[in-house]
Order: C-alpha cells, then sequence, then structure tokens
C-alpha cells in the first residue's frame, strides 16, 4: 500500500471576491485533505460555483491566495505550462455536462487525450472507451451526438470526460441534478466507486440531501461570506449553532433523509 | 508549446520500464505507470518484448504510480501475449494496482466490435444525398413562403397579434444601420462605373451619354442589387443567428406551448421592417450612387451638375427607378424568409448556427440574383 499524502490538496487563505462592489466572499478560509469527497453547500447565489470556478482559475480573485497541491496558484494565463500541468491535475464536470455538441461521445472523452498525449489515434480511441465502460455507460450510445442521449448518459458520459486524464481531484458541479431518483443513486454509487478504486478527491456542490447523506465525508457550509462550518455530514446535521444549517438537514425534507441515514449509520 | 511543458514534467516522474528476464520468464514493469510518462512508442517497446508458447508472470512490484492509462496498457500487453498463445500465470502487483487492473478488466475495444464500423458514404453517394437535399430544401422554402402567406392574411384579421416593436427593430437595426454602408458603397460604384466607362464616351465624344447609361445601369440593376447583397450579409444573417440561438434555447418550443405562431412574432415583423426599410435604403442609395456618377462626369467628361440633372430627367425613363425600386420588395421578402427559414433549421448543437447563417446569406444571395434575372427577362418581354 503507498502511503497516502498528508498534505492538504486545496488550501484557500483569505480568500476574497468582489463584483462590482459587492463581495460575495470575504476572509474565507478553507483546507481540503487528499481522498476524501467534499461537499460545499449554502444557500442559493452564496458562491459555491463561484468558489470553484476560483479554485480552477476560471475566475479571477480579488484578495487572498489559492494553494492547488501545496503551490500557489497566481496565474490565469492557460499558456503557462505550470498551469495547464496543475488543470490536468484538475477534473471539472459542469451541472449541464458542457459536452462538446458537435463531437460524438466517444470523441468528447478522446478530447482531453488527444489534447495532452502523443498516443496514436486508435490508442486513444481504445482509452476513451475504456473511460467510458468504467462509468457505465452502454456501448449503444458511444457514436451518438450529446443532443441524442438521456441527461443520466450525459452526465455519465461528462464524468468520463473529466476523468479521462485520470485527475487527482475532481469537481462536480450539481451532478444529480434534473436525474430520476433511479439515475440519481446509481449515479452516487458510481461517484462512490470511482472515488475509493482510483483514490480521487471530490469536490461536490449539490442540493441533494441524499446525495450528501450517502457519499460525503465532509460538508463544507458557506455562509455570511466565508466557510461557517467544515465538518461530518452527521455533526453538520446535528448542530443548532448555526441556525440555516440546521434548518437544511433537520427542516420538512431534511428530517426524513436525516432520520432514514442516521438510523443507518446507526445499524452499522 | 504544451507538449514541450510535458517533455519537462517528464523529468519529475520515474520513467516507465520494462524488461523481460527470459531465466525466470518475467515481465518487470517499473516507473510511473500514467499517461503523463507513457508514450506512443510504449505499444512497439512491447511488441518487441512479446513471446510466444510460455508461461510468464508479470511482475508490476516496483510500479511507483499507476492510473486508468497505466492499466490500459498492462491489459495490452497480457492481450498481446494471449495472441502469442503465452499464458500469464500470476501478476504480482500493489493490491491497489491490482484493483484498478481488475476494474479496468474486460473493457478493452474489440476489433468487431460495431463502434469502430462507422458507415463513410461515397462520392457517388454523396452528390446524390447534395441532389435530394437541394430538392428537400426547396420544397421546404416553398412550404414556409406558404406558412408567411397565411400568417400575414390573418395579421389584416386580427391586428392586434402584430408584434409592432419587432418591425420598430428590423428597420432600425437593418435600414438605419444600414444606411451608411449601403449609401458608401453605392456612391462608389457610381465614382467606378463612370471612371471605367468615361474612356469610350470621350472616345466617340457622347459625353452627355453617360448619363444615359448611369441612369440605367445603377438605378434598374446595380444599387437595388448591391442594396439588397448589403442587407443580405448584415441582416438576413443577423436574423438567421438570432432566430437559430432562440431555437437553441428552446424559446421557440416556449413560443409554440404558450400557443403562439413563432412565423407571427418572428417571422412576420422581420418582413414587414425589411419591406419598409429595404427601398428606402435602395432610394437613399440611388441618390449617392448618381452623386458620385456626377462627379466624375463633372470632373472628368464635362458633363457640369445642370446638365448631368436635366438629361437625366429627360434621357432616363421613369421606369427604370420604379423598375428598381420594385424589385427590392422582392428581395426584401427574399432576405427575411431565407433568414428566418435557416434561423428554423438550426439544430442542437455550436457548429450549426455558423453553417446556416453562411447558408443563410450565400442562399439569400443566390435567390437574389436569380430573381433580379427573372424579372429582366420579364420586363424585357413586357418592353418595360
Amino acid at each position: 500500500m503507498r502511503i497516502a499524502s498528508s498534505k492538504p490538496i486545496i488550501e484557500v487563505k483569505e480568500l476574497g471576491t468582489c463584483f462590482n462592489g459587492d463581495w460575495v466572499h470575504k476572509n474565507l478560509n478553507l483546507t481540503i485533505m487528499p481522498d476524501r469527497i467534499v461537499t460545499i453547500i449554502g444557500a442559493s447565489g452564496c458562491g459555491k460555483t463561484t468558489l470553484v470556478r476560483e479554485i480552477l482559475m476560471l475566475q479571477p480573485i480579488t484578495e487572498g491566495e489559492i494553494y492547488l497541491m501545496g503551490e500557489k496558484i497566481s496565474s490565469y494565463d492557460l499558456e503557462n505550462p505550470y498551469t495547464k500541468r496543475v488543470l490536468s491535475q484538475m477534473g471539472m464536470m459542469f451541472q449541464q455536462g458542457a459536452l462538446f455538441s458537435s463531437y460524438t461521445v466517444l470523441e468528447n472523452v478522446m478530447f482531453p487525450l488527444l489534447e495532452y498525449t502523443d498516443f496514436s489515434y486508435e490508442d486513444v480511441r481504445e482509452l476513451a472507451f475504456m473511460k467510458l465502460k468504467l462509468t457505465g455507460l452502454k456501448e449503444v450510445a458511444y457514436n451518438k451526438y450529446p443532443k441524442e442521449i438521456s441527461p443520466g448518459m450525459l452526465k455519465r458520459v461528462a464524468l468520463a470526460r473529466t476523468l479521462a486524464l485520470d485527475p487527482k481531484v475532481v469537481f462536480l458541479d450539481e451532478p444529480t441534478a434534473g436525474l430520476d431518483p433511479n439515475s440519481a443513486a446509481s449515479f452516487d454509487e458510481l461517484i462512490l466507486n470511482l472515488q475509493q478504486q482510483l483514490k480521487l478527491t471530490v469536490i461536490m456542490i449539490t442540493h441533494d440531501l441524499d446525495s450528501i447523506w450517502h457519499t460525503s465525508n465532509e460538508i463544507i457550509y458557506l455562509g455570511e461570506k466565508r466557510v461557517l462550518l467544515h465538518d461530518t455530514v452527521l455533526n453538520a446535521a446535528n448542530q443548532t449553532a448555526i441556525k440555516d444549517l440546521h434548518e437544511y438537514f433537520n427542516g420538512t425534507r431534511g428530517k426524513i433523509t436525516k432520520a432514514y441515514y442516521s438510523a443507518q449509520m446507526g445499524s452499522q | 508549446m504544451y507538449k514541450n511543458a510535458l517533455e519537462e514534467n517528464k523529468k519529475k516522474y520515474d520513467t516507465v520500464q520494462i524488461e523481460f528476464d527470459s531465466k525466470t520468464d518475467t515481465y518487470k514493469l517499473s516507473g510511473e505507470w500514467s499517461w503523463v510518462v507513457l508514450e506512443k512508442t510504449t505499444d512497439k517497446i512491447l511488441d518487441k518484448l512479446i513471446v510466444s508458447g510460455k508461461k510468464v508472470i508479470i511482475d508490476g512490484s516496483k510500479i511507483s504510480y499507476m492510473d486508468t492509462t497505466g492499466a490500459f496498457f498492462i491489459h495490452r500487453l497480457i492481450s498481446k501475449l494471449q495472441n502469442a498463445s503465452s499464458v500469464v500465470s500470476s501478476i504480482e502487483m500493489l493490491d491497489e494496482d491490482l484493483a484498478l487492473l481488475k476494474m479496468t478488466t474486460g473493457f478493452e475495444l474489440k476489433h468487431d466490435n460495431p463502434i469502430n464500423f462507422e458507415y463513410k458514404a461515397g462520392i457517388f453517394e454523396k452528390i446524390g444525398q447534395s441532389v435530394v437535399g437541394l430538392w428537400h430544401t426547396t420544397v421546404e422554402l416553398i412550404e414556409f413562403f406558404g406558412h408567411i402567406c397565411v400568417a400575414f392574411a390573418t395579421i389584416f384579421k386580427r391586428s392586434q397579434s402584430l408584434y409592432y416593436p419587432g418591425i420598430v427593430e428590423t428597420i432600425s437595426s437593418a435600414g438605419i444601420g444600414g444606411i451608411l454602408i449601403s449609401s458608401l458603397l453605392c456612391f462608389l460604384i457610381g465614382v467606378n462605373l463612370a471612371y471605367q466607362m468615361s474612356p469610350q464616351f470621350i472616345t466617340y465624344g457622347a459625353n452627355v451619354y453617360i448619363v444615359n447609361f448611369l441612369g440605367i445601369a445603377l438605378l434598374r440593376e446595380v444599387t437595388p442589387l448591391l442594396t439588397a447583397i448589403i442587407v443580405a450579409g448584415r441582416t438576413g444573417s443577423a436574423i438567421t443567428a438570432s432566430i437559430g440561438t432562440m431555437k437553441v434555447l428552446e424559446e421557440i418550443d416556449a413560443l409554440q406551448t404558450m400557443g403562439i405562431s413563432p412565423v407571427r412574432r418572428l417571422v412576420i415583423p422581420r418582413l414587414i421592417g425589411l419591406l419598409i426599410s429595404l427601398p428606402i435604403l435602395t432610394m437613399i442609395a440611388d441618390v449617392a450612387s448618381m452623386l458620385g456618377g456626377a462627379i466624375v462626369s463633372a470632373t472628368s467628361l464635362s458633363v457640369g451638375y445642370s446638365l448631368f440633372l436635366n438629361k437625366l430627367q429627360t434621357a432616363v425613363s421613369i421606369n427604370n427607378y420604379t423598375i428598381g425600386i420594385f424589385k427590392t420588395f422582392t428581395f426584401a421578402t427574399i432576405i427575411a424568409m431565407v433568414g428566418c427559414f435557416c434561423g428554423f433549421r438550426v439544430k442542437g448543437n455550436a457548429d450549426s448556427i455558423g453553417v446556416q447563417t453562411t447558408r443563410s446569406v450565400v442562399m439569400s444571395i443566390c435567390l437574389i440574383v436569380l430573381f433580379d434575372a427573372i424579372y429582366a427577362i420579364i420586363f424585357k418581354i413586357l418592353g418595360m
């Protein structure tokens, strides 16, 4: 067994984000350790997606520092080899999949491999095939275009493309949004399975309480422009100090899920 | 640029090593088996090391890191050995690498997999498809014209359902926004034509006939045609892109579910807007082009401005002017119809908007020139 790194994979220090005079984040501090599933939650508009976009260098920060794998990210220049190297170890699955509409499913997964590696076209094709199989997508969809497949399949393709370059960190933006309960449950299973097998650090934004309880190791609660809580799901659900978070897990919807999963955890 | 960066990165990683120990029949794998380090040549190296008809061991215990790409190449090694009638008796690796190898087992893309057989049409089939496609497009365009006629007829019945802001918007963008460019180009064409023809007229001492020539050529043909082509390029493409984006974002479906006809809401206002603005644009461009011709006539052919104007009134019949303006109504219809038609044909992908926008401009210009030719024949027969 290789020894897992004990260094934080992502560190955010005193982050501030300002849009036209409005501060979305102020003095936000965050440390994420490797090999776990961390879920970022918070009310709509609290800056969850903005935070992820900043970590991925899709958006400039106003103040503060972000460290990815121990190294400070300061450049937004995609021509910078260092930036590209760090980004190749990060994978992002966008909410709508963000697949290239003019490429087939297989070509979408081949795209990053063709860009980054020098393997032959045939090898890349076979590699992409393997990555798609890993996500459990049926072969019948491989030569289809994104618009011809169902949302559930689309999410799997997006995940396969995210995993194409074997990233160490995977960001998932609302991975189960818009899926039927069966597809959402199997997608949760897939994420759990892949995280364990591929030793991924998964950072997820979701409002799906089932996903949170079923997959997450840790919860990061954003509020008042900073991280208000960073703890396990059970502790987050049982705390009473933060009213909105308490309501999140113990409200009309939350209490049923909490009762079910708490009982399951108890029986284990 | 990036490939170079990768080369630099590779220095930081352990290189991949594959050795075959013939004494123990063991493949010794070491280094980092990841996409960053593995190369195109890996496959050829594997080929060289394959032994046939033996019972071999794969020893990967010294692999420092393995990702799914590394697992892919180890599977390939196993598959090559099996093809060479060798048997892999055991695989020694760290548990996590073995788990990854197991997880990716059976995911090879076999040669007989239907995914590999993409149907590619031959040249004759492609020509045939284009001809059939052209025929279908023509039929659909005529059908669309029918829809527009029906919608146009019903606006007189229920005028409150006409979207007036759309008309104003089209007049503003296509008409007012296009005045400068169309006038400027027509002015320059007037200058150009007069300059090109002036030596011919001077040779025969028929300087004053430049007015006849410019009057007929510019007012009847060149200015309406040129203005229509400019508007097709500016406004026709904008119409296609705007309707196409609405199609992609399912806004047109939303209109339909509200019981609002997309043709009535999106096409008719643009058509009316163009029917108003294109003739006016052409009238302004007519003045500009004649001005260009008059300036050259005055400077190069000694035909003064007052003589030019007098001659224009007597030598060029009003028919030339009215025919020129009359044609612009047809051109306006073509631009609006084709622009909207191509917009509605956009499919839900990023390329489609670009393809349809280009097609819209090309189709509009072709139809404009075609109808111009048809009109020339008709008016010739009518003796106008």
